[in-house]
C-alpha cells in the first residue's frame, strides 16, 4: 500500500466513524458542515438531552456550574471518566401481557416481549444524521429494478480524495470526478468545494449518469445535489430527501432501540415514521435483496458485500430496520419477528427507564484540573 | 452606555451560538480521539465548559476548543487504559465496538499523539501549524508523531 492509499483509507476510515457518531443535539446544527434535515417535523425529545442542554447553558452561563455530563449505565461515578460501552444490561424487557396489539396497530414503535431472550440496554431518541441524500427512482416497490440514482453528500475539507481503485477520471463541469463500478451499480464520485457527492445509479447508462451528474446543482437547503430528473428517464422523480446511514432515514427524532442476550450479540433496532422507506431501503447498496415478512408486513432482507445484513419491514405506519453485530441471517429474522408493538406511553417510559444519570461536575482545583462528578438527578 | 448585565447578555448569546455552531463537530472529534462513542457528548461538553469561564477573552475560539478537546480526550485515554489493565487482570473480555474498518482499531492502538495527528489532519484538515497549535508542541514533533504513526499502521497492514 503506498503512502497514498494509506492516507486515503484514513481520511476514509475517520470519516465513516464520524458520520456514524451519534449526536444526541437539541436543535444544535453543525453550522458550515451539516445542513440540518429540511421541514423536521414536531417531536418530543429525548427527556435527558432537552435536561442536559438547558441545564448546561444555563448552568455554565449563570451559576458558574463548570459542567453538566452524561454518563452511560455502567459508567463508574466520581471519577471524572465515563465508561467505554455500557455494559449492563438494564432489565427492562416490557410485560406485554397487557398490551393490546390492536390498539398499537398503528404504532411504529416497538420492543421486546416479557419472555425475550433479549434485554434493552438503551432506549433512545436521537438525531438521525449521515450522509445527505436525494434519491430519483419510480414509485415502484421495487425501485432497485428500475432507474435509480442515490445522490449523497458530505463535507470533505480534507482537500480532493484519493482515486479509487479501479476508477476513471472524468470531468464533470469544471470538476474531476471518478467513474467506476461497485456492487452492480455505476458509482461516480465528484470532488467539489470542499464538498464529496457521490452518485449511485441503478440500470442507468453511463450517459445518463454523467448527464446527471452536469445537471447537478447544491440543494438550496444545503441537502446535497438536485438533479434534472428528466435525464434519467419517464417516470423517475424525487423520491426521498434525508440522510443515509447504513439505510435511509429523514426526520427526527430516530427511535433506537439497543438491546443485547446472553450469548453477547448487540442488536440495533431503528423506528421510523415514514413508511416509504421499506421500499427506499431497497437502493441502500445491498449485494443481495431477499423479500420477506415479519409477522405479516412485508420487508427484505439485504445483505451487503461484507456478509453483514439488515431486516428492513413495514411496521404500523412507519418502517422498521434491525442489524445484529456478526449475526446470520436467521438470527435477524428471529429477533425481527419476535419484536412487538409498544405504545408511545411504553416507549416513553422505556426510554426513561435506560436514560443514563445526570452527573454534575465540578472543578476541583484551577480550572483545567481534575473534575469531581455527583448524580443530582434523573430526568422526569 | 452598556451594563455589566448587558455585557453578560452578550457573552452568553455569543458562547451559545459558539455552542451550538460547534457542539456536534466536537463529539465526533471526542469519538476519533477516544473511539469511545458512549463517552464522546461527555467529553465534549466538558471541553465546552472548562473553555467557558475563559471565552471573552479567547481570539481564537475554534482553535481553543481544538486544544482543550485534545486535552480533555487525553486524561480520558489515559483512563480508560488505567481500567482496561484492570479488567484485563480480571478476566474480562475486551469491549467489539462493532466497526467494520480494521483501519479504525488500529487507529486507536496507537498512542494518543500519534492518533491525534492523524484525526486533526486527516479528519479536521489542520496544517501542520495548526496542529503543533493545538498538540502544544513544535511542528517538527507533528511530523515526527505523524511518520510515526503512519509507520505503525503499515506495520499491521497486510
Amino acid at each position: 500500500m503506498t503512502d497514498e492509499e494509506l492516507e486515503r483509507e484514513i481520511t476514509h476510515a475517520l470519516a465513516w466513524r464520524a458520520e456514524r457518531t451519534a449526536v444526541h443535539r437539541d436543535a444544535l446544527s453543525e453550522s458550515g458542515r451539516r445542513p440540518l434535515a429540511p421541514a423536521s417535523r414536531p417531536h418530543r425529545r429525548r427527556a435527558v438531552t432537552r435536561f442536559v442542554m438547558a441545564g448546561a447553558v444555563a448552568a455554565m452561563v449563570v451559576a458558574g456550574l463548570v459542567a453538566i455530563r452524561v454518563e452511560r449505565a455502567g459508567a463508574p461515578t466520581g471519577s471524572g471518566q465515563a465508561a467505554a460501552v455500557s455494559s449492563d444490561p438494564v432489565a427492562t424487557s416490557l410485560d406485554m401481557t397487557t398490551a393490546s396489539a390492536v390498539s398499537n396497530a398503528g404504532s411504529s414503535l416497538l420492543g421486546l416481549p416479557a419472555d425475550s431472550d433479549w434485554t434493552v440496554t438503551l432506549a433512545e431518541e436521537v438525531d438521525f444524521v449521515g450522509a445527505n441524500t436525494r434519491i430519483y427512482a419510480t414509485g415502484s416497490d421495487r425501485p432497485e429494478t428500475g432507474p435509480a440514482l442515490v445522490v449523497s453528500g458530505q463535507s470533505w475539507s480534507t482537500g480532493p480524495p484519493g482515486q479509487p481503485p479501479g476508477s476513471i477520471p472524468i470531468d464533470v463541469g469544471d470538476a474531476t470526478g471518478w467513474l467506476f463500478d461497485s456492487d452492480g451499480r455505476k458509482r461516480l464520485m465528484v470532488y467539489v468545494d470542499d464538498y464529496l457527492y457521490e452518485y449511485s445509479a441503478f440500470n442507468l447508462t453511463y450517459a445518463q449518469l454523467l448527464a446527471a451528474a452536469e445537471s447537478a446543482s447544491p440543494s438550496p437547503d444545503g441537502m446535497g445535489a438536485i438533479v434534472d430528473a428528466t435525464t434519467l428517464g419517464d417516470g423517475v422523480t424525487e423520491q426521498f430527501v434525508g440522510w443515509s446511514e447504513w439505510t435511509f432515514g429523514a426526520g427526527t427524532p430516530l427511535r433506537r432501540l439497543s438491546v443485547t442476550n446472553g450469548a453477547g450479540d448487540r442488536a440495533t433496532v431503528l423506528m421510523f415514521d415514514d413508511p416509504d422507506l421499506v421500499r427506499l431501503d431497497r437502493l441502500a447498496g445491498f449485494t443481495t435483496i431477499t423479500d420477506v415478512t415479519v409477522g405479516d408486513r412485508p420487508g427484505f432482507v439485504g445483505e451487503y458485500e461484507s456478509g453483514t445484513g439488515v431486516v428492513v419491514w413495514s411496521v404500523g405506519a412507519g418502517t422498521a430496520t434491525l442489524s445484529i453485530d456478526g449475526a446470520g441471517i436467521d438470527d435477524l429474522l428471529d429477533l425481527a419477528r419476535s419484536l412487538v408493538p409498544v405504545s408511545e406511553q411504553e416507549w416513553t417510559a422505556l426510554v426513561e427507564a435506560t436514560a443514563p444519570p445526570v452527573l454534575s461536575c465540578v472543578p476541583v482545583g484551577d480550572q483545567t484540573a481534575d473534575t469531581t462528578c455527583v448524580e443530582v438527578s434523573t430526568p422526569d | 452606555m452598556a451594563t455589566a448585565d448587558d455585557d453578560q447578555a452578550d457573552l452568553t448569546r455569543r458562547f451559545g451560538e459558539f455552542f451550538r455552531g460547534n457542539y456536534a463537530r466536537t463529539v465526533r472529534l471526542a469519538h476519533l480521539l477516544t473511539g469511545s462513542e458512549a463517552s464522546a457528548e461527555d467529553l465534549a461538553q466538558e471541553s465546552f465548559a472548562r473553555m467557558h469561564p475563559k471565552f471573552a477573552d479567547i481570539d481564537n475560539p475554534g482553535g481553543y476548543l481544538h486544544t482543550v478537546t485534545l486535552n480533555v480526550c487525553r486524561r480520558w485515554h489515559q483512563g480508560r487504559f488505567r481500567d482496561e489493565r484492570t479488567l484485563q487482570r480480571a478476566g474480562a473480555p475486551g469491549v467489539d465496538s462493532g466497526e467494520p474498518h480494521h483501519l479504525l482499531e488500529l487507529i486507536d492502538a496507537l498512542p494518543y499523539r500519534q492518533r491525534a495527528v492523524l484525526v486533526l489532519r486527516y479528519w479536521l484538515g489542520l496544517r501542520e501549524s495548526e496542529i503543533a497549535q493545538a498538540l502544544g508542541c513544535r511542528p517538527g514533533t507533528v511530523r515526527t508523531l505523524h511518520f510515526r504513526a503512519l509507520a505503525n499502521l503499515r506495520k499491521e497492514l497486510p
